[in-house]
């Protein structure tokens, strides 16, 4: 059996979850709570913009590295390759 | 999102006299925190790249370094924003008739309470610290008579003038009550 490099794939895929759904309450506190003024419509807008490049640059990364390495190949005395 | 001008349990002719935030200094002490953290990464593969360059021949590592970088910077952007959040939505209004303490105590921890102006029985202003006297922010705490004793507004600008400001709107509303009570005949 060997384990390979898609495994941090997957890891990273479970941390966005987790940043798309803590970036939804807060945008979703700020727009309901939030007074309506250029500062907070700014921010909501800004950290949209910022977190679409830093996404799109990392998945540009990505697309860039070969997933199938292997990385632990258990059929080798569970030496890390 | 909220209009600014608006009253909740409006009485009448009441007015906004003041909306309140935190200093400013408040939030650059954060985000100066958030740059450090931003930094890290780049002083520690530059100090790892020095002394072990056979560490970053492999595409594993550069790999698995790549991918740990990438959630690094997520996690500190959407924690950044989460301490905005916190810290952003704690306003204090003033208005004619009331004050009013909207507090965001945790991402799902709000607390708004009212006080009407008539019922504070003391206002004290606190500057400790050389920062919070030269940037000039500070605490200011209201000893009520109500259901919560005390209010506080904490890290504002201007403590001792919204001291101040505070104690004259009272003494106006004291002042401006008589007249619109009906006298028994």
């Amino acid at each position: 059996m060997v384990i390979t490099l898609i495994i941090f794939y997957y890891i990273f895929l479970v941390f966005l979850a987790f940043f798309a759904l803590y970036s939804l309450f807060n945008i979703f506190h700020l727009l309901v709570f939030g007074f309506f003024t250029a500062t907070n419509v700014f921010i909501v807008l800004a950290y949209l913009a910022v977190s679409f490049l830093l996404i799109s640059f990392i998945f540009s990364q990505f697309n860039t590295f070969n997933w199938q390495q292997p990385f632990i190949d258990f059929n080798n005395f569970f030496t890390i390759s | 999102m909220i209009r600014k001008n608006y009253i909740p349990n409006q009485e009448g002719d009441e007015k906004i006299m003041l909306h309140l935030r935190k200093h400013w200094f408040i939030f650059f002490r954060l985000y100066f925190f958030f740059a450090i953290l931003a930094a890290i990464p780049a002083v520690i593969i530059f100090v790892l790249a020095l002394n072990n360059p056979v560490l970053f021949s492999s595409d594993k590592m550069q790999v698995i370094l790549k991918v740990g970088i990438d959630i690094y910077y997520l996690m500190i952007l959407v924690f950044a924003l989460t301490i905005w959040t916190i810290n952003y939505l704690d306003v204090w209004t003033i208005t004619s008739r009331k004050i009013i303490s909207r507090d965001q105590l945790g991402l799902f921890n709000r607390v708004v309470s009212e006080l009407e102006l008539n019922r504070i029985q003391d206002i004290t202003a606190e500057q400790k610290g050389i920062l919070e006297t030269t940037l000039n922010y500070g605490d200011v705490q209201i000893q009520s008579a109500g259901e919560i004793e005390r209010f506080t507004f904490t890290d504002i600008p201007n403590p001792n003038e919204v001291a101040r400001m505070i104690e004259k709107i009272r003494q106006d509303c004291q002042h401006e009550q008589p007249e619109n009570t009906n006298q028994p005949v």
